[in-house]
This record gives structure tokens, sequence and C-alpha cells, in this order.
């Protein structure tokens, strides 16, 4: 079994399980197979080569999580070893417009700042 | 719907012309240059660098400020080869294509004249660029400072026909938040061990 590690988006997995009850299962349903199958999940385009070549046991991929007018995306990172199960680092859980660029100002705003 | 900022659609223009040079842009005024010209053969309606007269010839601050925004995301890695610096995109095989295709989709007139403006002026040494650049009827006919043309004026644009996948993936890769928080956050949890936690009981109890 993956180890699943969210303490980076504590506040704001908070803020996205309580916004429905819709969102709510489905944020449970993507932790769930970040859990059995990480690898599942779309590669993130977006990282610079020279990050992925400094991390070369790390995959980048995200999740939606999309329900009528709430969507939101996760990044994490996944972790590959020789002598252990994989483990993911959930590093960004943020609001997003579908085929928007991220407003940071919501994103702030999710998290009280 | 697919939107694009501004500055994100400059900051991929610079990312296309620098991924042209196979080993990098020899120096910022070469890049300058080819921008310039790629933006003054098209479209005058969607140019997408204002440019104005300075001491080197026709100078862009948005390149500037699109060139200081990638450096400090890791988009691009600059170092000295000579008496000049080399400027090179960091971007996967699979970016560039997505850019390429982007400004192929949407800004033909300028991909087009990018081209050219790449063919005529990428390997040229500095002096002849100078030489060239000051010859040019824009430059004769403005004073120093005054703004030769206008890049496009709105700050966002949407893009029909375009996958909003595309849109989010072009835009994340020149998001500076975005780009140095995933870094950082890197840099961090590669320093701890790698824990589960309960989350069922974190967030669904």
């Amino acid at each position: 079994m993956v180890t699943l590690d969210t303490s980076y988006v504590r506040q704001q997995l908070r803020a996205i399980a309580d916004s429905s009850n819709a969102v709510r299962k489905l944020l449970y349903d993507t932790l769930e197979r970040l859990e059995t199958d990480p690898s599942s999940f779309p590669p993130l385009d977006s990282v610079p080569p020279t990050v992925a070549a400094r991390y070369p046991s790390v995959s980048f991929r995200k999740a939606k999580i999309e329900s009528g007018r709430h969507t939101y995306r996760l990044v994490f990172a996944q972790w590959q070893f020789k002598d252990r199960d994989d483990h993911v680092d959930v590093l960004y859980a943020f609001p997003r417009r579908s085929g928007y660029p991220i407003d940071w100002d919501e994103v702030d705003e999710m998290l009280g700042q | 719907m697919a939107v694009l900022q501004k500055e994100s659609i400059q900051r991929l223009a610079v990312l296309r012309a620098l991924s042209m040079w196979q080993r990098g842009a020899y120096g910022p005024v070469r890049l300058q240059k080819t921008l310039f010209f790629a933006d003054k053969d098209a479209d005058p309606k969607w140019r997408l660098f204002s440019f104005k007269r300075w001491r080197l010839g026709q100078y862009s601050d948005e390149i500037s400020d699109a060139l200081n925004g990638l450096r400090e995301m890791g988009r691009i890695t600059c170092w000295y080869d000579g008496p000049a610096e080399r400027l090179k995109a960091e971007i996967s095989r699979k970016a560039q294509r997505q850019i390429a295709s982007f400004f192929q989709s949407y800004f033909p007139e300028w991909r087009a004249s990018l081209r050219s403006a790449f063919d005529t002026w990428a390997y040229l040494n500095n002096d002849t660029i100078i030489e060239r650049a000051h010859d040019d009827p824009a430059y004769k006919t403005s004073d120093h400072g005054e703004v030769i043309f206008s890049s496009f004026e709105s700050q966002v644009l949407e893009f029909e026909g375009m996958a909003d996948e595309t849109a989010e993936n072009l835009s994340d890769l020149v998001d500076i938040r975005f780009q140095r928080g995933l870094q950082k956050r890197l840099a961090s949890a590669v320093r701890r061990p790698a824990k589960g936690e309960d989350w069922r009981t974190i967030y669904f109890r």
C-alpha cells in the first residue's frame, strides 16, 4: 500500500472537503485512489527538466476534482523506492476553473490570507 | 472555455524563440532583435511585445520581464560562454511541441515571421546586429525612449477550440508562483521521512 502524506495541504483539503457533500465524496475517492494506484493519474507536464533530473525517482502527477461549479486540482509527487512501497506527497490543492489560469487570489482566499 | 493571460503568452513566446537556438541564444540582444522583427512583420493588432528605441536598437521591457520571470522559475538557464551569456530554454520536448502548436494555431503570422526573423538575425555577430538594427527605419524615425509599437491590449485572451487541459498546461508551465512553490515543497519533502498518515480520520471522521 502506498503511504500518503497530505500535510502540505491540510488546510486546503479541509476546505475542499467542506465545500459540498458531492465534492467530499470525490475527494475521498481521489485520496483512496492515490493510496492504491497513484500511477493511474496523468503526469504533470509542466515540471522543468532540470527539476525532473534532480529528482529521478519522483513522478509528478495531477488529479482533478470536479462537481458542478466546484473544480479543484491536486498536484502530487510520487516517490518510488527499491525496498518499499511508493510514497505520495500532495504538494498542492487549489480551486481552479477549467481551462483558466490558477487564480491565486482565490487560492489565498481559500486559506483565509 | 480556454483562457490565457497576456503575461503567460509573452513568456511562452520567449520560450518558443529561445528553444529555436540549438545551444541557447548568445546574449539577450539577438533575442530582442529576433522578437522585434518577428512582431514588426506580424499582424499589427496582435503584436506580442511593446518595443521602444534604445541604445542598442529596439528594446522591449516586456521581454526583459519575461526573461526575469522565466529565470526565477527555472525555465531558462544562463551561463557565460566567452564575452556574453547564453540563454537556454529548459522545457521538455513535449512542452516544446505544445508551445509550437499553440503559436501555429493561434498566432500563425507571428510564427511565420519569427521563423524568418530567426533565419536573418539569430546567428549574426553582435556588431552586425546592432549596426543593422540602427539602420532600420523604425529606429531612424524614432527618438530615444520613444515607443516604436505596442503589444496587444487585452490582459486576458480566450482561445476558441483549445482544450481546457492544454490551456491549463500552458499556463502552469510559466506560472511563477506555481513553479516556485512546487520546487520549494519538493526540496522540503525530500528531506522528510516518507511517512503515511491516517487521512480518513483527519478529513472524514
